[in-house]
């Protein structure tokens, strides 16, 4: 399937992000679309193809901690986890009090956004048609 | 002439007067002054040639990744990071600035001769310079029919408020008010340099290579031989093609982290301020949701400011950005957050910038393939920074707003007015705050001291028979104001400069 487009990640790293943007943006609640309806893991992967070697670095140990590190504390990958302790470990990462940590994940997230929200079908559900004032 | 690397099929090799590197603000307006003057000219400006017809059909998130460097996040460290967009095309950061225009503040000129030695920079000297600028890029003022809701409720506030507040200048003709000034104007009503300071240096004869890298500067006691570097593919990032400029005189307008990056990266030091004293005018958006429609995307973003606090180096300026850039900061994640998005249209946001007179940075040559960028926020600036952000939010509700959010770690988004009293009981730290900035200047700073200085009052740098700096990285304070019309006017000024003395540098 998605395997066949990607350009960055393995299908390893598809499958987390795809775990990790679910969480940030599920399906339902104010308006339906979610990070999966639009796959926003391949949207992300796509958008980064030309990240210098750095960032791009930055991007996928980002990816890899946010996987691995509850293994220390929960006994569990993120991906081992269920919806509800994934929300919760996430608002963890976003409102942490370690500036770092918090920025590290506020990238990410901003970075899977993106491109989410860039979809035409994602900004007709939120009501976002860009126009002029004067439109001649 | 202008060739992209689509056009170029060998190496290439150029023997003019003058070679120019980078094509923004400074470069273009020094290729059109010096071209005009006869002067064989050659332009090196690693971006690619993008017109409205290319930029015009791109999403805002296509527009970072092709015409900005780093997607638009080159990042600068320190306590907290901060976000420092910088363009990358023919025409620089000014197809994708703001179109603001502020003239250089007497105050600050004054400060430049008074504490550097700068000469010849007065107010009075200065004047037909900016004059000159302004009617190239047709600076006129944002009518209040331009300003799109987000500007017209900030001002409502600000009226209430009793708080000097007008309508901003921008380089403009015939603007719709689509709202996409940072992403490459679809309709070219921006005019950045890319429609008139480059056109007519091209007429008059420059040729300007897109997508060409300059990487290797030669200086050989005191003089610069060539510079070589390499032609982009733009698809691809892949080197096509090698180009070996020997000019008799090269002029560095790769603006303020670049310029200094690339001599540094070819060990040539000029001075032991070169790299330093970087101010970069940091930045804080609020944002603010109302009952009624707001639909800030119409209309001129940074159409109007409050400069009730300008003289505390506060200056209040309208910001707006699309969902795809703003619902990903401002949502928090999960369900919940998308209650937010779905307000995208109630949302208003406005830009406090504090002038840095007592923060600096520094650049570097990095670890990898790009300069490293440092900044130290100094607790004065972080200070007026506070003060901005609860003078943003009283004007949010004094407009009506039914929340404010100051952006700021750990502070819940206000209620009403009273709230903002938390800005100044609680205790906050640097890294609480987001910060982007702009307006990166000063690593190259120019006066007559030599030692405390790079170039001189004329851009040439101390020590060198044949090598200018003409962009940010000369101007050796934060000015408080957008900077393009300063970069601009000092740089048609050293060209000048350069025409007056063109036996001693072009022979
Ligand atoms: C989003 C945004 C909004 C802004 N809004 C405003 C505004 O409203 N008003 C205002 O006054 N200012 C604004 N600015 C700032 C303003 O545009 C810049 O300060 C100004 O363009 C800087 O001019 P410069 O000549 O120093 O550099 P730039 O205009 O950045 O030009 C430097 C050029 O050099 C090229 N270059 C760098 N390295 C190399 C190399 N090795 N080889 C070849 N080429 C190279 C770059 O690609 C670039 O095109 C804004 C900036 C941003 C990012
Ligand atoms: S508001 Fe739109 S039309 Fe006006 S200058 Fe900005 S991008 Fe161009």
């Amino acid at each position: 399937m998605a395997m066949k487009e990607l350009k960055v990640f393995d299908q390893k790293l598809y499958v987390i992000t795809q775990a990790i943007a679910d969480t940030i943006m599920p399906s339902g609640g104010a308006f339906q679309t979610g990070a999966n309806d639009v796959d926003a893991a391949l949207l992300f992967d796509n958008y980064i193809d030309q990240f210098a070697k750095l960032p791009l670095k930055f991007v996928k140990t980002a990816l890899y901690t946010i996987q691995y590190a509850p293994l220390f504390t929960r006994l569990k990958s993120f991906t081992g986890m269920s919806p509800q302790q994934r929300l919760r470990y996430l608002e963890g990462w976003e409102k942490s009090r370690f500036a770092t940590k918090r920025n590290i994940f506020l990238m990410l997230k901003m970075l899977i956004l993106m491109p989410f929200y860039s979809n035409d079908a994602v900004a007709d559900t939120i009501d976002y048609h860009p126009g002029c004032l004067r439109e001649d | 002439m202008l060739l992209t690397y689509n056009d170029i099929n060998k190496d290439v090799v150029e023997r003019p007067d003058v070679c120019i590197i980078g094509s923004g603000a400074g470069g273009a307006v020094m290729a059109d002054v010096l071209s005009g003057a006869g002067i064989d000219v050659v332009v090196m400006e690693e971006g690619g040639y993008y017109t409205k017809e290319r930029y015009g059909t791109y999403k805002p998130i296509e527009s970072l990744k092709i015409l900005y460097r780093d997607y638009g996040s080159t990042v600068v460290l320190g306590k907290t990071s901060i976000i420092l967009p910088l363009g990358r095309a023919i025409g620089g950061t000014t197809v994708v600035n703001s179109g603001t225009c502020f003239r250089t503040p007497e105050g600050v000129l004054d400060e430049w001769a008074d504490t550097y030695g700068v000469v010849k920079a007065s107010p009075k000297d200065m004047e037909p310079y900016f004059e000159r600028v302004e009617k190239t890029i047709n600076v006129i003022p944002v009518t209040p029919q331009g300003l799109g809701k987000n500007g017209l409720v900030f001002k409502r506030g600000a009226d209430a408020l009793g708080l000097s507040n007008g309508m901003l200048k921008h380089n403009m003709i015939d603007c719709h008010g689509c709202g996409r000034c940072a992403f490459g104007c679809p309709h070219d009503a921006k005019q950045a340099v890319h429609l008139n300071f480059i056109p007519s240096a091209i007429k008059k004869g420059a040729r300007f290579y897109a997508n060409a890298k300059a990487e290797t500067i030669v200086l050989e006691s005191g003089r610069v031989k060539h510079i070589e570097g390499s032609i982009i593919n733009e698809q691809t990032g892949n080197r096509l093609y090698g180009i070996t400029v020997s000019p008799k005189l090269l002029v560095l307008s790769a603006g303020a982290i670049y310029t200094p990056y690339i001599l540094q990266k070819n060990g040539i030091k000029l001075s032991q301020e070169l790299g330093k004293n970087l101010t970069i005018h940091p930045a804080a958006r609020i944002t603010s949701f109302f009952d009624e429609i707001i639909e800030g995307y119409k209309g001129v973003p940074q159409g109007s400011y409050v400069d009730a606090y300008s003289s505390e180096g506060i200056m209040l300026e309208g910001i707006f950005v699309p969902p795809e850039i703003a619902l990903p900061v401002l949502q928090p994640i999960g369900i919940e957050g998308k209650k937010r998005a779905r307000e995208y249209n109630n949302l208003a946001a406005f830009g406090v910038m504090v002038s840095d007179k007592n923060s600096s940075g520094a650049v570097r040559p990095g670890i990898d393939s790009g300069p490293l960028i440092t900044y130290r926020l100094h607790p004065y600036d972080l200070k007026k920074l506070i003060k901005g952000i609860a003078v943003a939010s009283e004007i949010f509700f004094a407009a009506g707003a039914k929340t404010v959010d100051p952006g700021v770690h750990g502070i819940q988004e206000f209620k009403s007015s009273r709230d903002i009293a938390q800005l100044f009981t609680r205790h906050l730290r640097t890294t609480d705050f987001e910060m982007m900035a702009f307006h990166p200047l000063g690593t190259a700073r120019m006066g007559e001291l030599a030692g405390h200085t790079v170039v001189d009052s004329f851009g040439k740098a101390h020590g060198t028979e044949n090598l200018f700096i003409s962009d940010g990285s000369v101007f050796p304070t934060s000015l408080g104001v957008n900077p393009q019309i300063t970069i601009m006017s000092f740089s048609m000024r050293n060209a000048e400069y350069i025409i007056d003395n063109r036996k001693r540098f072009l022979t």
